[in-house]
């Protein structure tokens, strides 16, 4: 009996460890315990991605059903062909589908966190728009020609990039080999997925949140509450200190810089033969919920309005004001379908503008 | 592989219930495999250097027990300088080249050293001494050459102890790599327990003093000196924490399998005095340096000035092994000059160490001076750069009772680290008895401590310490 039960628990052990070495274990799994609303079911970005990482138990959201009805368009007249390089504020149901787009009869989508770039292809036929979409928090890094490039243009074979002039460099190939091999790089995430990213552990969760904040006054560093207790924040984006914040001091000089990042962006590309080139930031949660008591940087704005600003740039933000919370998640660093809604009916109006 | 880490959960799992469920003449091949695959998932290439130097110390094995005289000991010398000559490379070349190339610039010669720029491989110095333990034990005929490579290479890679000690002799260990072990349910229970004692002293007391440690040190010039002082004593339990809850795992693991490591810490900040301190920490290594450096450089049977050089020796030595910086070196050999100090007082004034042993007093005297003076010594430990060390002080010298901690951990916090330390400490005081206490009620226990570790403990990930050396 007792050799049966050693058995068992090793075939559950192995079990646990080569689901979470193999992404395609990793991806099955995860698609199916997502879908289970029970307490075998994975709960930790269901009620929102900031109370999963702090399961701070007001902040519990309930399952997003809302529902908001994107108006289908005509794709009979369609003449753009649309080349969306874009986040996770752009929901997959539309990002990939080019009825939702005015004028559009083809989308092509690639996220910025593709792991190998997804060459473009310009249409003959149509005319080709570039839609370059990122996080306020994000744009600075993302919203440049070479991160651009390296996400949607052909690469160089990997052997040419790999040599290296160093006489040992075959050592930590070797080592990046094996290493890449035995052990998978996300494996403890994935454990942690695995054994306890399940329903039934949240009231354990929670008690340990409730433990760590309301006695010792921690949360998880990447998170913060707002002022008036209703939200939770990514860190990155209110902390004065971090680039990325809404409220990080920004001077003109660098918002000139900026624009003529953008514009570097906008020259290159329209080079390789696109007719259009949109960008579009979109506004920290923070900067749009207005809870903290304090300006912030207006970059977006100040970057449509400057003088030097040639491009076409949709920034939603005073859309987004309008009834702002019922435009974003309480626990979560995104919009929610209402939020992407005035986003789309904005970048329509543009499309429509050509 | 981290032994905080979820990785280690399932591996350990998976080894463990592996091992009871293979026949015996194959589980050393399967622990073998094991600690490779523990081994590898830090720098996976590194596993050659520890394969070189397990074939050169397993041949020297065999040939010193195949030679006597001159030729024995130059097999040792050997072996000694090829475990040398690899933590030389890897661990103090950059040292010494810093300091040549320091001198040289100070003297206005040209030097041009080579730069090597590689990453220390992780435990290497736990790892040489282990294997240098081995051939010396054959040299002087207390171990007999271990004719089976595979078992060979197991003993000084055997993972539970493999990269922070306890720095095992081949006395104790091989021969119980041959014996065949059996479930044994009190046995299991008392190592998982030790297991998770050892995680509970890392990640809910070493991990949550770090908070204030790594705030304070991580700004030293803008500390007052109340908080220097806390961050200090807090520093002295948050690396007795995070090391003996290594050791402890490192031992409840092997335990879980059958198999029994030395003792590495026996309640280290109960000592009166800094010998005593040395017998109670990491005893796994002071009793390396006293049965294979002291001893051999003649103890104390030697003329007094000689008696005192070899204690500064070994203690400089202990320093260097902790780590290629002069911190560490002073580090040591301010343990060492405690030692000749206390040595000296008590041959000048009898009297004070016959205190000692009297009254109830005078051991808590000597135990918080014994205290002090290590905390001091851990400061040069913790802060590697002088100047910094030199702004601890300064800032000390001005400390004010007056002025208030003040640090980001709130108080509610500050009062459950400083409850957790003294409760450290009271419950070290009859370790064996409450231990033996802990075994009888494994059910209740374990369970509780299980709960403690999740609700109470930091989980930053935060690597041991000690794997640095």
């Amino acid at each position: 009996m007792r050799r049966i039960v050693a058995f068992v628990g090793l075939l559950f052990l192995a079990f646990v460890l080569i689901f979470g070495s193999s992404n395609e274990g990793m991806r099955l799994l995860s698609q199916r315990r997502y879908m289970r609303q029970d307490g075998w079911g994975a709960d930790k970005f269901t009620f929102g991605d900031l109370y999963g990482l702090t399961y701070i138990k007001p902040f519990k959201m309930p399952r997003d059903t809302s529902f908001v009805a994107l108006p289908v368009l005509e794709t009979d007249s369609a003449k753009y062909k649309m080349h969306i390089i874009g986040d996770s504020y752009l929901y997959s149901f539309f990002s990939m589908d080019p009825r939702y787009f005015e004028k559009t009869g083809a989308v092509q989508f690639v996220r910025w966190s593709t792991p190998k770039a997804i060459p473009y292809q310009l249409a003959m036929d149509k005319k080709n728009i570039l839609l370059i979409e990122c996080v306020e928090r994000n744009f600075r890094q993302l919203m440049q020609v070479q991160e651009i490039r390296n996400r949607i243009e052909a690469q160089p074979a990997a052997k040419a990039i790999e040599q290296s002039s160093s006489r040992f460099a075959f050592l930590s190939q070797i080592n990046a080999r094996v290493k890449e091999t035995l052990y998978h790089p996300t494996l403890e995430n994935n454990l942690e997925f695995l054994l306890f990213n399940l329903g039934i552990w949240a009231p354990f969760k929670e008690l340990k949140s409730a433990l760590n904040f309301y006695v010792f006054g921690r949360l998880d560093n990447d998170v913060r509450v707002s002022k008036n207790w209703k939200q939770l924040y990514l860190t990155q984006t209110v902390d004065p200190e971090k680039v990325g914040s809404s409220f990080y001091p920004t001077s003109d000089e660098e918002v000139a810089a900026y624009v003529a990042q953008l514009t570097e962006v906008e020259a290159y590309f329209k080079s390789k033969g696109f007719d259009h080139v949109i960008f579009s930031i979109i506004p920290n949660p923070v900067g749009v919920l207005n809870t903290e008591n304090k300006p912030t940087n207006q970059i977006i704005s100040r970057m449509a309005k400057h003088p030097a600003w040639k491009g076409i740039l949709v920034d939603p933000t005073l859309r987004l004001q309008k009834n702002a919370r019922d435009n974003f998640f309480p626990s979560d660093s995104h919009w929610n379908q209402r939020g992407a809604a005035i986003w789309l009916g904005q970048l329509n109006e543009t499309l429509r503008t050509l | 592989m981290v032994f905080n880490s979820l990785q280690f959960l399932v591996f350990f799992g998976i080894v463990t219930l592996a091992y009871f469920l293979l026949a015996h003449k194959y589980r050393w091949l399967l622990l073998l495999l094991a600690s490779c695959y523990f081994y590898m998932a830090f720098v996976p290439i590194y596993l050659g250097i520890l394969a070189l130097t397990i074939v050169i110390d397993y041949f020297a094995g065999i040939l010193l027990e195949q030679h006597e005289g001159r030729k024995k000991k130059w097999i040792l010398a050997l072996s000694i300088v090829a475990n040398v000559g690899v933590l030389a490379v890897f661990k103090y070349y950059q040292f010494i080249f810093n300091n040549i190339s320091w001198l040289a610039h100070a003297l206005d010669i040209p030097v041009q050293m080579p730069v090597l720029s590689i990453l220390l491989p992780i435990g290497l110095s736990f790892h040489t001494f282990q294997a240098m333990s081995y051939t010396i034990e054959v040299y002087r005929g207390n171990q007999k050459a271990e004719r089976n490579f595979g078992i060979y290479s197991l003993y000084v890679m055997f993972y539970p102890q493999l990269v922070a000690g306890p720095i095992e002799r081949p006395q104790n260990l091989i021969h119980q790599f041959y014996e065949r072990k059996h479930w044994d349910r009190h046995r299991v229970q008392s190592g998982l327990l030790q297991m998770g004692i050892g995680i509970f002293k890392k990640v809910v007391i070493a991990d949550r003093l770090a908070m204030v440690v790594d705030e304070v040190y991580g700004n030293v010039v803008e500390q007052s000196g109340t908080n220097l002082a806390v961050a200090a004593v807090f520093y002295s339990f948050q690396i007795y924490c995070d090391f003996s809850g290594y050791s402890d795992v490192a031992i409840g693991a092997a335990r879980v399998m059958g198999f029994k490591l030395m003792d590495n810490f026996r309640a280290p900040y109960w000592a009166t005095s800094i010998p005593e301190f040395w017998r109670r920490w990491h005893m796994s290594l002071s009793t390396w340096f006293k049965d294979y450096v002291y001893f051999s450089l003649g103890g104390n049977r030697v003329s007094i000035p000689r008696w005192y050089l070899n204690i500064m020796i070994v203690f400089v030595l202990s320093g260097l092994w902790h780590g290629a910086s002069w911190n560490f070196v002073i580090w040591g050999s301010l343990h060492g000059i405690f030692q000749l100090i206390g040595l000296t007082l008590n041959r000048l004034f009898p009297v004070l160490a016959a205190d000692r042993r009297k009254t109830v007093l005078g051991q808590w005297l000597y135990r918080l001076l014994t205290f002090f003076l290590v905390t001091i010594a851990w400061v040069f430990f913790r802060i590697a750069h002088f100047s910094t060390i030199k702004l601890w002080f300064k800032q000390m010298a001005q400390f004010d009772f007056s002025s208030p901690l003040n640090v980001s951990m709130v108080s509610k916090e500050l009062y459950l680290s400083v409850f957790l330390i003294v409760g450290l400490f009271a419950l070290e005081y009859k370790r064996d008895k409450f231990k033996m206490y802990l075994e009888n009620f494994f059910w209740l226990v374990f369970p509780v401590l299980l709960l403690g570790i999740y609700f109470l403990g930091v989980f930053s990930m935060k690597q041991f310490i000690y794997f640095q050396f």
